[in-house]
C-alpha cells in the first residue's frame, strides 16, 4: 500500500516506481487505483491498474478475495489523497490485519511524507495499524521538497512508535525529464527504451531518459536496501 | 561495415589552452574535403567556435537541460555527419558527469557513434594526471593528446607527453605571430584560404599557412585512414 494523508506528495509517483521496479525483476504485479473515479495510476499502467473505491464493499472483495487466488503475486494498492486512515480502517474491518498476522499475506506500506509537521502526526495515527506490519516512511524529493531538515531527535521518537520502520529516499528526477514521462503516459521504463504506450518507437530525447534511467537505478537500490524482493518471496 | 559517426569532443583542464583553435582546424578540415559537421560551442560567454562557424556550430550551456538536450541529443545521431564539441573548460566536470548520468557512451556504441576525446594539453602537471585519469575512466574510447605549441609555447617538449604515440596526439606548430594575426581575422577560412588561395596575399604569408595547415590536416588524415581501417572487415 502507498499511501499519505496528504495531497500532492508523489503517491502515484512511487506507485509508479514500484510497479516498474517488479516488472524490471520479472515479478508480476496489479494496481489498484483509489482515487476514484480519475486514477491518475492507470494513465501510466492501464493494462495492470483497476480504478476501485475501497470503501465500498464490492471493491473491497475485488481487492481482497482475489490476494489469495490470484496468480500475480504483488498488489500494489495506491489510496488517494487523505484516504490512508480510512483506507487502513476499512482493510481492518474486513480482517485483512487478523489474515496477516496468520501468515496469509504479507503487508508493506510506503507512507509518503508530505513537508510539514503535520506529516509526523500521520505517523503516530498510522502506527496502531502497522505495529506488525513492515511499514517504510518515504522521504519524496522528486517535486522539490527540501523539508528533510526535521530535528533528527523528534523524528526517532516518531520512528520508535512503530515496528521494522525504515525509510526510503526518492531521489530527484529532473522536472522536464518528469513532464516528459508525464506527457508520454508510460511507465517509466517503457519512456527509457524511447517506446510509446503503444509499443511503438518514439522520439524521447536521449538525455531526458538518461536521467530517467539513472534515477531508477537509484529507486533499485532503495528498494533492494530495503530487501523488498524477500517481501515478496515470502523471506521476511 | 559501415563506418561510425564520429564524435569529437575537444577539452583541456583549464582555459587558453588551444580548444578551440583545434575544433577550427578540424571544422575547416572536414569542409576542405566537401563534407560538412554539426559543432557545439559550451562556452556560454565567449562562444568563439560557434561564431566562426555560425551555420554549423550551435552555442549550448550544459548547465541547462535545454542546453544539455540540444548537445548530447544530436551527438547519437549516427548520420555519418562528423560533430565537433568545443568544450568549454568550466563545464568539463559537469560535461563529463552527464555522460556518465545518461551512459552517453554505451548509448554512442550502440548507435555506431565513435566519440573521440581530444584533450589539448597545457603543459601543466595537473593537465598530464587529468589526462591519464581520462584514459583510465574511458579506457574503450579514442583518446587523443592535442599539444599545441602555438598556444603553450614548449608543451611540446614536456616528456610525459611523448608517451603518447603518434596515432593518440596531434602536434599543432606555434605559428609566426604575423600568420596568426591573419588567420585569426574575422572571417577568415582557413578551408577556403586553401581552396581559393588570396591572390592579393603575400606569397611568403601564404606558403607559411599552407605549409602548418597541411602538417596538421595530414595528421587528421592519417587518424581518419586508421580509424576506417579498424573498423573495415578482413582486407586480405
Amino acid at each position: 500500500m502507498v499511501g499519505a494523508d496528504k495531497g500532492g506528495v508523489g503517491k502515484t509517483t512511487v506507485s509508479r516506481a514500484l510497479l516498474d521496479y517488479f516488472a524490471t525483476n520479472n515479478i508480476l504485479a496489479r494496481a489498484f487505483d483509489t482515487e476514484y473515479p480519475r486514477g491518475t495510476l492507470k494513465r501510466f499502467h492501464p493494462q495492470t491498474t483497476e480504478v476501485v473505491d475501497i470503501t465500498q464493499t464490492p471493491d473491497q472483495m475485488r481487492i481482497l478475495d482475489t490476494l489469495a487466488t490470484s496468480q500475480v503475486r504483488v498488489t500494489v494498492l495506491d489510496t488517494r489523497a487523505g484516504a490512508l486512515m480510512s483506507s487502513l480502517e476499512a482493510l481492518r474491518d474486513v480482517g485483512f490485519f487478523d489474515a496477516m498476522k496468520a501468515g496469509e499475506v504479507n503487508f508493506v506500506l510506503f507512507h509518503i511524507l508530505g513537508p510539514s509537521l503535520a506529516s509526523l502526526d500521520e505517523i503516530a495515527e498510522t502506527a496502531p495499524f502497522v505495529t506488525d506490519a513492515n511499514y517504510f516512511l518515504v522521504k519524496n524529493y522528486i517535486n522539490d521538497s527540501t523539508f528533510f531538515d526535521w530535528d533528527p531527535a523528534t523524528l526517532q521518537s516518531y520512528f520508535g512508535k512503530v515496528k521494522s520502520a525504515g525509510d526510503v529516499t526518492i531521489s530527484k528526477l529532473n522536472a522536464m525529464a518528469y513532464e516528459q514521462v508525464d506527457l508520454a503516459g508510460t511507465p517509466w521504463s517503457t519512456f527509457v527504451a524511447n517506446k510509446t504506450a503503444g509499443g511503438e518507437p518514439a522520439q524521447h530525447s536521449f538525455t531526458l531518459r538518461g536521467y530517467v534511467r539513472t534515477w531508477q537505478s537509484k529507486n533499485a537500490e532503495e528498494f533492494n536496501r530495503i530487501r523488498l524482493l524477500d517481501f515478496v518471496n515470502g523471506r521476511i | 561495415m559501415k563506418n561510425p559517426t564520429l564524435a569529437f569532443i575537444i577539452c583541456s583542464l583549464g582555459g587558453r589552452a588551444g580548444k578551440t583553435m583545434t575544433a577550427r582546424l578540424l571544422a575547416d578540415y572536414f569542409l576542405l574535403s566537401d563534407r560538412t559537421f554539426v559543432g557545439f560551442d559550451t562556452d556560454t560567454h565567449e562562444p568563439s567556435f560557434a561564431m566562426r562557424f555560425p551555420q554549423e556550430v550551435v552555442a549550448s550551456d550544459v548547465n541547462t537541460i535545454q542546453g544539455q538536450m540540444a548537445l548530447i541529443d544530436p551527438l547519437l545521431v549516427a548520420d555519418g555527419v562528423p560533430k565537433i564539441v568545443d568544450l568549454w573548460h568550466r563545464s568539463l566536470e559537469g560535461f563529463f558527469a552527464l555522460l556518465d548520468q545518461t551512459e552517453f557512451i554505451a548509448e554512442a556504441r550502440k548507435l555506431d557513434v565513435e566519440p573521440i576525446f581530444l584533450f589539448v594539453a597545457d603543459g601543466t602537471a595537473r593537465s598530464v594526471e587529468a589526462a591519464a585519469r581520462l584514459v583510465e575512466r574511458y579506457p574503450d574510447v579514442q583518446f587523443v593528446l592535442v599539444v599545441n605549441d602555438g598556444a603553450v609555447p614548449g608543451v611540446e617538449r614536456r616528456e610525459e607527453f611523448n608517451r603518447y604515440p603518434s596515432g593518440r596526439s596531434f602536434k599543432i606548430a606555434a605559428l609566426d605571430p604575423l600568420l596568426l594575426q591573419k588567420i585569426e581575422e574575422p572571417g577568415f577560412s582557413l578551408s577556403r584560404f586553401l581552396l581559393v588561395p588570396p591572390t592579393n596575399m603575400s606569397l611568403v604569408v601564404r606558403a607559411g599557412i599552407r605549409e602548418w595547415l597541411w602538417r596538421i590536416f595530414s595528421q587528421f588524415k592519417s587518424f581518419e585512414l586508421r580509424i576506417t581501417l579498424a573498423d573495415s572487415e578482413h582486407l586480405g
